[in-house]
C-alpha cells in the first residue's frame, strides 16, 4: 500500500494557497462588513443629529412656518428632514422625520409655549373685597378687588394667613382667553365606532403620524379598555371613564364626563355641561379639563385627594352664564397648573400654579360665603421650572414665540 | 539510517517542482499580507471612532451650557474644532460645527442648538 505514495510539493503548495485564499476572503468579507456597519452607524448618528436639529428649528420657528409642512435638507448634506405640527387640544404635536437613502429617524412629541407667570391669584373686581379665613397660604403676586385682602373669622377660630407676594388691583373682568384655545385638526379626522373597531380586543393604539380617529362610544365598553395616541373618544351624552381603563394622550369629549375613583391616565377632557372627577383620581401631566362657552349651567368638580397635572378651564361668554358656572376643588385635591374659572370657584384643596377666578366662594354647612377663600393653598413657586402651562392668553412676549417639549409621544 | 532506509520507496520532488511550490506559497503569503494590511487600513481608525463618540458627548454637554462659543479641543490622537454661528432662519438658534481631525481623516458634524441663556430670558 505504501508503494503507491508519491512526492507532492506542488500539490501541497496549491493546498496551502487555497487555505490562504479562504482566509484572505474571510478577512476581506469581515473588513467589508465592518466598514459597511461603521458607515451605517455613522450615517445613522448623523441622521439623529439632523433630526434633533430639525426639531430645534421647529421649536423656534415663527407660528406661520410651524403651521406648514416643511421639507428641507438643513445642512445640505443629503439628509432630508420633514417637519410638521398639528394642534392637539391645548397643546401641539410636532413630528419630525429625517432620512437618507433607506435609513429613517422619526420623532413625535407634544409641545407647548413656556408661559411664565408670577401671578398666584387673580379675582375679578366686583366691588367687593376678597376675604380669607382659616389656613390660607398664597405664594406669588395677587390681583384682587381693590388690591386688598381682609381677614375674616368665620367660625371664630384662629386663622393662619400666609400671603407672600405683591398685591395689585384687579380689573372688572377676567383676562380674555386666546382664540381657539382648544384645537384639533378636523380635516383629517376619521369617525369610527369604538365597539366595531375593537371587535373584542382591549387595546387600540393610533400613532400621531396617522390621521386622527374620532371613536364614538355606544353601549358598554370593556373593563380593560386601553386607548393610546391620536384618538378622540367621543360620547353624545354622559361618558364614564372607568378606573380600570388605560387612556394615554387621548382627548375625551362628551356632554358630561365622569372620571371614576382611582383612575390614572393622561387625558384632555372637553365637556359641554359637567365634569366630575371622583376621589383619588390622577390625571397625569399634561392633562386638562375644559368647558368652553356652555349654553347654560356648567360645573367642574375635583374630588378629594385627586391630582390634576395640567390645568382646568371653565370659560363663559357672558356674565349671566357665569353665575351658573362653578369649579369645585375638594379637600386635599391638588391642581398642578392653572385654573381659569369664569364662574364661581370653591377652593378647598391646593393649586400649584395660577388661579384666575371671576368669583371665589366658600360653602359651609348651611351657609354660602361669597368672596371668601378658606383653608386653601395657592403656590405659584412650587411649579417645576420645566412645567409647560396651558397657553391661556394671546402671546405677549418673546418667550411665547418658541415652544418647549412637554413629552415624547 | 535504518529508519530512512525504510522510506526508500518515497520519491523526492524534482528541483523544478520545489521551486514552483515555493514561488506559489510566497506569492500567496505576499497577497495575504497585502489584503490583511489593507483590510485594517480601510476601516475607521480608533482615534476617529473615539473622536466621533467625543463629539456626541460634547453635543450633550452643549445642551446644558448657558453660552456656546468657538472652542478647540486637543486630544492625544485627534483634534476637535468647535465653530459657532447664528442660524439665519431662527436667531435664537446657533449652528454648531464640530470638525474632527485625525491623522488620516477630517469630518464635519453639524447641529442646531438653542442656548439656555436665551430660553431663560423673561
Amino acid at each position: 500500500m505504501l508503494q503507491k505514495l508519491k512526492a507532492t510539493s506542488l500539490l501541497n503548495a496549491i493546498l496551502i494557497c487555497l487555505l490562504i485564499s479562504i482566509l484572505c476572503s474571510g478577512i476581506l468579507l469581515a473588513s467589508n462588513y465592518n466598514m459597511l456597519f461603521q458607515n451605517r452607524q455613522l450615517q445613522k448618528d448623523n441622521i439623529i443629529l439632523a433630526n434633533e436639529s430639525a426639531i430645534n428649528l421647529m421649536l423656534f420657528s415663527s407660528e406661520d412656518k410651524q403651521n406648514k409642512e416643511i421639507k428641507t435638507s438643513i445642512f445640505d448634506d443629503g439628509i432630508v428632514s420633514e417637519m410638521r405640527t398639528m394642534p392637539w387640544g391645548f397643546y401641539k404635536v410636532l413630528q419630525s422625520k429625517s432620512y437618507f437613502n433607506t435609513d429613517t429617524i422619526q420623532k413625535t412629541m407634544l409641545i407647548g409655549h413656556p408661559v411664565q407667570s408670577k401671578t398666584a391669584l387673580y379675582v375679578t373686581d366686583h366691588d367687593r373685597v376678597l376675604n380669607v379665613s382659616g389656613n390660607i397660604k398664597v405664594k406669588g403676586d395677587i390681583e384682587v378687588p381693590k388690591g386688598v385682602i381682609e381677614n375674616r373669622h368665620v367660625f371664630g377660630g384662629a386663622s393662619n394667613i400666609n400671603v407672600i407676594g405683591k398685591k395689585k388691583k384687579s380689573e372688572k373682568r377676567l383676562p380674555e382667553l386666546r382664540k381657539n384655545i382648544f384645537n384639533v385638526t378636523e380635516l383629517e379626522t376619521e369617525v369610527l365606532s369604538l365597539g366595531e373597531l375593537l371587535k373584542g380586543k382591549d387595546e387600540y393604539i393610533n400613532d400621531f403620524d396617522k390621521p386622527t380617529q374620532k371613536l364614538q362610544v355606544e353601549g358598554n365598553l370593556n373593563d380593560r379598555l386601553h386607548l393610546k395616541g391620536n384618538i378622540i373618544l367621543e360620547a353624545k351624552g354622559t361618558l364614564k371613564i372607568e378606573s380600570s381603563w388605560k387612556l394615554e394622550d387621548v382627548i375625551v369629549k362628551a356632554q358630561k364626563v365622569i372620571v371614576e375613583s382611582n383612575f390614572s391616565g393622561n387625558i384632555q377632557i372637553v365637556a359641554e355641561k359637567e365634569v366630575i372627577v371622583e376621589d383619588k383620581v390622577t390625571l397625569k401631566y399634561p392633562s386638562s379639563i375644559l368647558i368652553n362657552q356652555p349654553q347654560d349651567s356648567a360645573r367642574i368638580t375635583i374630588g378629594e385627594r385627586s391630582k390634576i397635572l395640567g390645568g382646568i378651564v371653565l370659560n363663559n361668554t357672558n356674565y349671566k352664564n357665569s353665575l351658573k358656572a362653578s369649579v369645585i376643588v375638594e379637600k386635599e385635591a391638588q391642581v398642578l397648573g392653572d385654573i381659569y374659572c369664569f364662574g364661581a370657584l370653591e377652593l378647598k384643596g391646593s393649586v400649584y400654579g395660577t388661579v384666575y377666578a371671576d368669583k371665589v366662594l366658600t360653602k359651609t354647612k348651611g351657609s354660602v360665603y361669597v368672596n371668601l377663600l378658606m383653608n386653601a393653598e395657592i403656590d405659584n413657586s412650587k411649579l417645576p421650572d420645566n412645567f409647560v402651562r396651558m397657553p391661556l392668553f394671546e402671546e405677549q412676549n418673546q418667550n411665547q414665540q418658541y415652544y418647549e417639549i412637554i413629552k415624547k409621544l | 539510517m535504518k529508519l530512512s532506509k525504510n522510506y526508500s520507496w518515497l520519491q523526492a520532488s524534482s528541483l523544478a517542482e520545489s521551486v514552483i511550490a515555493t514561488v506559489i506559497i510566497s506569492i500567496c503569503i505576499a497577497t495575504a499580507t497585502i489584503v490583511f494590511v489593507n483590510a485594517f487600513r480601510t476601516t475607521y481608525s480608533t482615534p476617529f471612532l473615539e473622536g466621533t463618540q467625543k463629539i456626541y458627548t460634547i453635543i450633550e454637554e452643549l445642551k446644558e451650557e448657558e453660552a456656546i462659543d468657538d472652542e478647540e479641543y486637543d486630544f492625544e490622537t485627534y483634534k476637535i474644532s468647535q465653530k459657532v454661528n447664528l442660524y439665519d432662519e431662527a436667531p435664537q438658534i446657533k449652528h454648531v460645527q464640530l470638525i474632527l481631525t485625525t491623522q488620516t481623516r477630517t469630518k464635519t458634524f453639524n447641529y442646531l442648538i438653542k442656548e439656555n441663556e436665551v430660553a431663560l430670558q423673561p
